[in-house]
């Protein structure tokens, strides 16, 4: 009989679990060797483009100071946020940070908590080229094509700009590129799909606004559902989404939070306010308004980007795996003009679908060609590495500077002046920014007062009894926001400068608060 | 499992209730003449217990001590010990429950604990008819001394506790829910052209049938086996002529009928036992002397009806896969309301018993179509009683490690033959052709069902027991072992612990974390719930049943109670392991359940 086999240690070998993944981990290189040789240098260029002077460029902003603060208090205060968790956001983005802290000892390893940020930033924009890249392969785009999707993400100034910032929407944009690369699984698992629909909840979990892409997500599902097992994979997959984003209103009805009520934070109270009760910034159609503003700056910083892939989208007629990543495009593009309420971010969620589409209308331009003009091969590949390369030489000017900012943002100087000159039991009253570092690396006991909370969290305000020092951006008291902050406006009134750290909005001034003065 | 209210449920709660009023009279009156209130205390528990047991000798157990043999003075040390220490317990919980649950849960919550164990205590043990009680076994008692103390210990680490097990119910629901979907995980698992077309038979074999009161059905089985689309085949139909003259009479028409198709073989006469396995060995002993020419062997049950074409595919995967069993398809089918589910009982009972027998249905469907397949890839199986079919080297080899062809003295000796296949490394393939599947029909009533489970369950306790799994080849193997094996047991726990570990987070007030991760067990079996749902419409469609509403009500409403008759099988299964009772074929044999049995005979 040839079924048996004689030798127990040969059985072992080639059953052992060990064994086997080996076997598969070098199945794997070897089927994806080209792709990981090209894919190596893209990543090597996106990650040397982005760490070269992320330091300093660009200025420090309030979000990301108030999510590193956040995420300092999962780790070391065991909360949510320093502050009552008011659920602003999904708590998941901060969670991610916070657990890459725990993991690594990562506020420890550098001098400001922002500095962290960056670093993570940095690995989220790793991993976002590489699932583009990843993204255009499945989605039908050759190595080259895919590759150059990889690079204009990672070369386009304005992408430069906004990905290098602690934004929860950049460690939103790998969570979605991941749903969409395991939906389009060509082993159509049950659990690639859960894969896919669990990262997608876990997009949705960094930050809500995620959930908007639903559609274009259920369509890239929808393609790749296979007859033999459709009806399984989308009761796992539906079942591993809505779980793991149920978890979220589970928790506030856990903690009593879900219906507003009276002394308490409520998730729903939050959410109408978000949806309806914010200031629109009415649509991006619209000269003079917000939004428009807001869309003219992205294109002051890079319009190429943005325009290629509006311009690219009729690929997706052509290219049937295309599409649901240009519906994911229209919809982002849609809320700009819906005439809502749009974040300053807002153009990250633009960004790696206008990249993969670009690179795959130059695709499809070169297979035209090709087809035009007789034996060109390869043409299809030349054209979207053209593209890339094109792009890269019109960046180049404006990448340099981003990358060769010399002075320090005067916030970071502002912290290390107020370490040396200001007793740490004084009370102050910070940006976002700062609260962190002066936390943690300076040891202000009791803790600063993030400027924001001042007049919003009744905690705050009723436990307030002296300010001593206001440290905060020139533009927090001049901005139309400044209006929420009447009792920050009233201290400066009764306040001296001690010292200037830059100029104009973006300068800080210490501001020491006169004793005489109480809130 | 209903638990009809009887008289002695009233008595005895009347009995405890005056007795707690009077108790609390009487300290009450100590304590105004001045004693200790420990002493007040020990003194009005003393009395009490006196009062207690008077009463509920005389009223509530009267029928149940009148005309027995156990003496007075037995039972009373039986009362003042099993009394006494549930008291002690009390006393010692409540200082250490208070704190953790609230004085309110913690004193109620032991008064009702206390009033069940008390109340089991009696009828079981100290009130018991028989000297010796169903319960007293010392090692059910230590078993159940084990369960107090643990049940104690979670109750004050109630937050480690809760953690410990939700993610041991994730583990298990997790697993369980994996290893059913293993037919569909990929889409080329389920292929329509997956087993290939059979071609032309090669192989000889035979077929071995086991009938023992099987007259109803017997006459149209066997002649559905004498004329399988297979050119070279035996069916040995296996009797026991002084036990049962009619079906023996029957077997010998048919094999006059078909000569040379079917053989009549005698069961042994020199034995009380009546069991499957020693039928089969019988068999494989005749079939030796008669020098019968076969290359593989097969199993049916006498109410087996194969289809046509099972033969040629056996054959064939014999052959494409070089397995050294293989095993098709069984399906139990009368899962609905329909009243033609449940031949001749009407239209009440087929609505009160449709919602155990559709997740009956589909445990088989589940069972058959993917962990059979996911365990004969990993290497472990425990077989399906028939419609399976052995590749004549493999019991050959069977007999030269282990004595005998098939285990006799084993409840289940399918999952044994099976899991020694695997120790001698022989390849299974398993084959799950919906038209040429074994049709069966559920146990006829829920309490049978229990007790084919209990039979099943104790099987493998066995199974597991005889170590033969450790000489499996791979880890893998033994851990999955250990899992089939093993792991059923708190399959049926974790469904029905999982809402009350919910429960007791939220009661406990335990951090938001852990309530999130006592939920997550509780989704899972909802999941259970909607692919259950999704199943039975497909196996609808594949065998043209038409579902009705109130069929998925009925599986979705009867998926916990459902569980919970399964977590008590498996419990009654554990203690009579601990009791070493293994007497099911004797009971049978007896014939006081001769109906309700027949499914533990030809299972």
């Amino acid at each position: 009989m040839s079924i048996m086999l004689e030798n127990t240690a040969e059985i072992r070998q080639r059953v052992s679990a060990r064994h086997r993944l080996l076997g598969l981990g070098r199945a794997w290189l070897r089927l994806h060797r080209r792709s990981l040789l090209l894919l190596a240098p893209v990543l090597v260029v996106a990650g040397t483009i982005h760490a070269w002077g992320m330091a300093t460029y660009p200025r420090w902003v309030d979000d990301p100071g108030t999510y590193l603060s956040q995420a300092w208090s999962v780790q070391y205060l065991l909360a949510l946020s320093p502050y009552s968790y008011f659920y602003d956001h999904t708590p998941a983005g901060w969670l991610q940070i916070a657990l890459w802290s725990v993991l690594t000892n990562g506020f420890n390893r550098h001098d400001s908590a922002i500095d962290f940020g960056n670093e993570c930033m940095l690995i989220a924009k790793l991993v976002s080229c590489a699932l583009i890249f990843a993204l255009g392969r499945r989605a039908g785009l050759s190595r080259v094509g895919s590759a150059a999707g990889a690079l204009l993400l990672a070369l386009s100034p304005l992408a430069l700009t906004y990905t290098r910032w602690t934004f929860l929407d950049n460690l939103v944009t790998p969570w979605l590129l991941l749903a969409f690369v395991l939906a389009y699984s060509p082993r159509r698992t049950i659990g690639a799909a859960m894969g896919a629909a669990a990262a997608f909840a876990m997009a949705a979990l960094t930050k809500e606004t995620a959930l908007v892409l639903l559609p274009a997500f259920a369509y890239a599902m929808a393609q790749n559902l296979d007859r033999r097992n459709r009806p399984q994979v989308i009761v796992m997959a539906a079942f591993a989404g809505i779980l793991l984003m149920a978890l979220y209103p589970l928790f506030a009805i856990y903690k009593g939070e879900l219906l507003p009520g009276q002394g308490h934070n409520s998730l729903l109270e939050t959410a109408y306010w978000q949806l309806a009760g914010r200031q629109p910034s009415g649509s991006a159609l619209d000269p003079g308004s917000p939004a428009r503003s807001l869309v003219d700056s992205w294109f002051g910083l890079d319009p190429y980007l943005l325009v290629g892939g509006l311009v690219a989208l009729p690929a997706a007629l052509v290219a049937r795996r295309l599409r649901p990543a240009a519906l994911a495009l229209v919809i982002q593009w849609l809320l700009l003009v819906r005439g809502g309420y749009v974040p300053y971010m807002h153009v990250i969620t633009l960004l790696p679908w206008s990249a993969l589409l670009l690179a795959g209308a130059a695709e499809q331009v070169g297979g035209t060609l090709r087809l035009a003009i007789e034996r060109a091969r390869g043409a299809r590949q030349a054209a979207a590495g053209a593209c890339a390369v094109a792009l890269a030489v019109v960046w180049a000017p404006a990448l340099w500077p981003m990358m060769t900012v010399r002075e320090p943002p005067p916030l970071r100087s502002a912290t290390a002046w107020v370490a040396d000159n200001v007793p740490r039991d004084k009370v102050l009253v910070v940006h976002d920014a700062i609260w962190t570092d002066l936390v943690h690396y300076k040891g202000f006991s009791p803790r600063p007062i993030i400027a924001y909370k001042l007049d919003t969290d009744p905690a705050v305000v009723s436990a307030l009894e002296r300010i001593d020092y206001l440290v905060v951006p020139n533009w927090y008291y001049d901005s139309p926001d400044a209006a929420r902050y009447p009792t920050l406006l009233e201290a400066r009134k009764h306040a001296v400068v001690e010292i200037a750290f830059g100029a104009g909005d973006n300068g800080v001034r210490v501001y020491r608060v006169s004793d005489f003065w109480k809130p | 499992m209903r638990v009809p209210v009887r008289r002695e449920h009233v008595l005895f709660a009347f009995v405890g209730l005056s007795v707690a009023v009077l108790g609390h009279l009487l300290l009450a009156l100590f304590i105004r003449q001045g004693l200790q209130p420990a002493v007040a205390n020990v003194l009005q528990f003393a009395i009490t217990l006196q009062i207690s047991f008077a009463a509920n000798y005389a009223l509530t157990w009267h029928p149940r001590v009148s005309g027995s043999d156990v003496s007075l003075g037995t039972r009373w040390r039986r009362y003042q010990l099993a009394r006494g220490a549930s008291a002690v317990l009390n006393a010692v919980a409540f200082p250490f429950l208070a704190p953790a649950v609230g004085t309110a849960t913690a004193y109620w919550g032991l008064v009702v604990a206390c009033a069940v164990v008390n109340f089991c205590s009696d009828k079981y043990w100290s009130f018991s008819p028989r000297r010796r009680s169903t319960l007293a076994h010392p090692r059910v008692l230590l078993g159940g001394l084990a369960t107090v103390l643990l049940v104690l210990a979670s109750a004050i680490f109630a937050d480690y506790f809760l953690i410990g097990v939700s993610l041991f119910m994730l583990l298990v629901s997790g697993t369980t829910v994996t290893f059913q979907l293993y037919k569909w995980w990929w889409p080329e698992h389920n292929d329509p052209h997956r087993y290939g077309d059979p071609g032309e038979p090669r192989l000889p074999g035979v077929i071995l049938v086991p009938m023992r009161f099987e007259e109803a059905v017997a006459g149209h089985t066997l002649e559905r086996l004498a004329t399988l689309d297979h050119p070279g085949y035996t069916v040995v139909a296996i009797v026991d002529h002084a036990d049962d003259p009619g079906t023996a009479a029957i077997a010998h028409a048919k094999a006059r009928e078909h000569p040379g198709r079917i053989l009549v073989c005698a069961y042994p006469e020199d034995t009380e036992v009546h069991n499957k396995p020693t039928a089969l060995n019988a068999a494989m002993r005749m079939l030796e002397d008669q020098g019968v020419r076969f290359e593989w062997i097969g199993v049916a049950d006498a109410e087996d009806l194969f289809h046509p074409g099972l033969l040629r595919m056996v054959d064939h995967r014999f052959r494409a896969s070089g397995a050294g069993i293989v095993q098709c398809g069984v399906q139990l089918m009368n899962f609905g309301c329909a009243p033609h589910a449940v031949a001749g009982r009407g239209w009440w009972h087929a609505h009160t018993s449709a919602w155990w027998r559709a997740a009956n249905c589909l445990e088989y469907f589940k069972w058959f179509q993917s962990r059979l397949k996911m365990q004969a890839r990993i290497g472990v199986m425990p077989l399906g009683g028939n419609t399976v079919f052995f590749r004549r080297q493999l019991l050959e080899d069977l007999r030269e490690r282990y004595g005998s062809y098939w285990d006799e003295d084993c409840l289940t000796e399918d999952c044994k033959i099976g899991i020694a296949a695997s120790v001698l490394r022989y390849p299974v393939d398993v084959v799950y052709v919906d038209e040429m599947v074994t049709r069966e029909e559920t146990p006829e009533s829920l309490r049978a069902l229990v007790r084919q489970r209990v039979r099943w369950m104790q099987g493998f306790i066995q199974v597991f027991l005889t170590g033969e799994w450790l000489r499996l080849p791979t880890r893998t193997q033994r851990v999955l072992a250990v899992y089939v094996l093993g792991f059923q047991f708190f399959q049926a726990f974790v469904a029905v612990l999982a809402p009350v570990a919910l429960l007791l987070a939220l009661l406990h007030k335990a951090p938001e974390a852990i309530t999130l991760l006592a939920t997550l067990p509780l989704a899972l079996t909802l999941l259970n719930s909607l692919l259950d749902i999704q199943l039975l419409a497909q196996f609808g469609r594949t065998f043209g049943e038409r579902v009705r509403l109130r069929d998925y009500v009925g599986l979705v409403l009867g998926a916990w109670p459902y569980q919970l008759a399964l977590s008590y099988a498996a419990l009654w299964a554990m203690i009579r392991h601990l009791r070493r009772r293994t007497d099911w074929v004797k009971t049978t044999h007896q014939g006081a359940h001769l109906d309700t049995d027949r499914v533990l005979v030809t299972r």
